[in-house]
This record gives C-alpha cells, structure tokens and sequence, in this order.
C-alpha cells in the first residue's frame, strides 16, 4: 500500500481515537477482526492496527491466542500476479507511526483452530514485544469486506 | 422511409450487443473444459454448466488470507444476483489435492453458498486445467506451522453462457462491477 496513503490512515484514526487501554504499553490496538471461515477450516487470519505513541521504535516479535494451536504473524508479498505468504518473525512499529494488519498484506494467522469461530465471537490475542512487555487485545470474528468500497453498497437492479 | 427503419434496425439489433459486449471481449487464449471429481459426488465436466454463466476462482482451502476473501467475494456477488442466482455457477477448484479431497470441498464451499461446485484431481490433472486457465499456483516450503503455503494467483474468472472466459477480476475490483457484468452477459 502506498505510504502515504498508511500514514493518512494512521492520522485519520487519530482523530476517531475510542477510549483504549494503551497507557501502559505506548501502543494502541483498534478495528481488531478476524476473518469468518467455514467450520471446517483450520487456519483463518487476523487483522488489525496498531498505534505506537511512544519516541521509541516498538517491536512486535510474538503473538499467541488460546482458540489456535499456533498463531503466527505473515505477510503477503504481490510479485507477477501472485501472491506468497511470508512468515514475519518480528515486526517494527515506529515512533509515532502506525502498522496496518489487513487482508493481502500483514495479517496474524491462526493455525490450528482448536474449535470453530463463530461470527460475533471475541477472540483474546496476546501481543508480545521485543522489551518483554505485553497486551492484551480482543479481535471480533466477522466475515469482512468483500471488496474496495464494498462496505456498504447496495446493487441496484434494472 | 421502410428502408431507413429497417436499417436503423439492423444497425441497432447488431450494435446493442455489441456494445453490451464490448468491455467483455471473448478471451481465446484462457480456458477450455475439464472434467474432474467434484462435490457433486461424480466426475463432472465444466461443460455441464453450458447456458449459465460462471465464476471461477482457484485456491485451496487450508489458506488463510486470500483464499478465503476470494470466496467471499464470489458469494457476495452471487448474493446481489437474487432472481438471477440460478443462472450462474459459482465454481472453486483446488490446486491443493493432498488436504483438499472432495469430502473436504463440500464441507468447505457450503458455507459460501449451496450452488458453489468445487473441484480436485490429481496434481496433474489439475496443474493442467491451471495451465489452461492460466493459473499460478507454486508449494512453498516454509517454517510456518501451517505447513505448505502457495504462491498463488487468485484472479475470479468470469464464463460466459458457452463457457468462454469473458472477464478476470482481481482483488480491487468492485462486487457491483462483477455483477454489472453478469447481468450483461445474462441479457446478451
């Protein structure tokens, strides 16, 4: 995604800052999802965005949930018309900046799922960061967008 | 006067479609028809569908990402289609046939929808349908739990009524131009 197009994103929920519990940390946790998948799955993703305030670079190097065996943190790279996942081991949010987990780019990925989610279930993540502090953060399971301004659309048939 | 009407006719009856057609053009060099197991519990040839349109989408279902944000873009357009549902078939094929046996397909594409068919084979049956289709889809190794990872495209591919492809649509394109589309090939 373009950067500015990030950082406008970032300064944008600036704005629509809901009430959080990132006092402790520096960090900030919003629009926390994750994505619906049909029973049978046992992998699904995660999404989110993640503030930091501090004058510090943050570094995420770990997250972990009690619904999946594993979770891990990937990325999508886009080269010649495809996609690949790429495992990320760490990730840095830097100084007052923001990171964007969303579909086809950073995403958590559960691996695993010890029973299925069910759309408006809550699921507990433990971010964890490189200074061994933590924070908890509640993902709400929803199927997603479908598309760029989708979010609302409503055909009209002729 | 007869003459400039039935002209006028003419021009109409063989540029409307045209024009209805024209951001649809007949892709010869993608597609063709295969015949593979499927959900319907027999082997079953894309050509069975002639006279519906179709939506074609290749993944595989253990991807946690794309795949699945594909195949709901696929069900929401089939959605906004209401009385028009019926004349189209939303079709998945697996390029993962080691996890994505038949059994496996129907418990996963049923949540997208009753109608979605999906497909699986053998690795080389279906790296060949991939072939036609023009479909990227490489194993990767990796450290990842999740095991083998693709790298993969993930283009929905739109057939026309005799099972031509007409349109790929990626990730950026909207819900409401893929069912433009639909509707004007149903109307052609």
């Amino acid at each position: 995604m373009n950067k500015w197009l990030v950082a406008a994103m970032c300064f944008l929920s600036v704005g629509l800052m809901p009430a959080l519990a990132w006092a402790e940390v520096g960090v900030s946790f919003e629009q926390g999802w994750v994505r619906a998948v049909p029973p049978v799955s046992s992998n699904t993703a995660g999404y989110f965005k993640l503030h930091n305030h501090t004058d510090q670079d943050r570094v995420l190097v770990g997250v972990s949930s009690s619904v999946a065996k594993v979770v891990e943190m990937h990325t999508v790279i886009e080269a010649d018309g495809a996609s690949t996942m790429q495992q990320l081991k760490q990730l840095v949010v830097p100084k007052q900046d923001c990171v964007l987990f969303e579909p086809g780019g950073n995403h958590i990925m559960f691996i695993g799922l010890k029973q299925p989610l069910n759309v408006g279930d809550n699921v507990t993540v433990t971010l964890a960061f490189q200074d061994g502090e933590t924070l908890d953060v509640e993902l709400l399971v929803q199927k997603g967008q479908q598309g760029k301004g989708d979010a609302h659309h409503h055909h009209q048939h002729h | 006067m007869l003459r400039v009407i039935v002209s006028l006719g003419l021009c109409l009856g063989v540029w409307l479609p045209a024009l209805s057609w024209a951001d649809l053009p007949i892709n010869t060099k993608l597609g063709g028809d295969f015949t593979l197991p499927s959900t319907r519990g027999e082997p079953t040839s894309l050509s069975a569908f002639k006279g519906k349109a179709i939506l074609l989408n290749f993944g595989y279902t253990s991807c946690p990402d794309i795949c699945p944000m594909v195949l709901n873009r696929m069900a929401a357009v089939m959605n906004e289609l209401d009385d028009e549902r019926a004349k189209v078939q939303p079709v998945f094929l697996t390029f993962d046939p080691a996890r994505d046996t038949v059994e496996r397909l129907q418990q996963y594409l049923k949540y997208f929808g009753d109608d979605f068919v999906g497909f699986t084979g053998t690795e080389k049956q279906l790296a060949e349908v991939a072939r036609q289709y023009g479909v990227i889809a490489i194993p990767q190794k990796s450290d990842s739990a999740a095991g083998i990872l693709y790298t993969h495209s993930d283009y929905i591919y739109l057939l026309d009524q005799q099972g031509r492809v007409r349109a790929l649509y990626s990730k950026s394109d909207s819900i409401s131009k893929m069912v433009d589309d639909i509707e004007s090939l149903l109307e052609g």
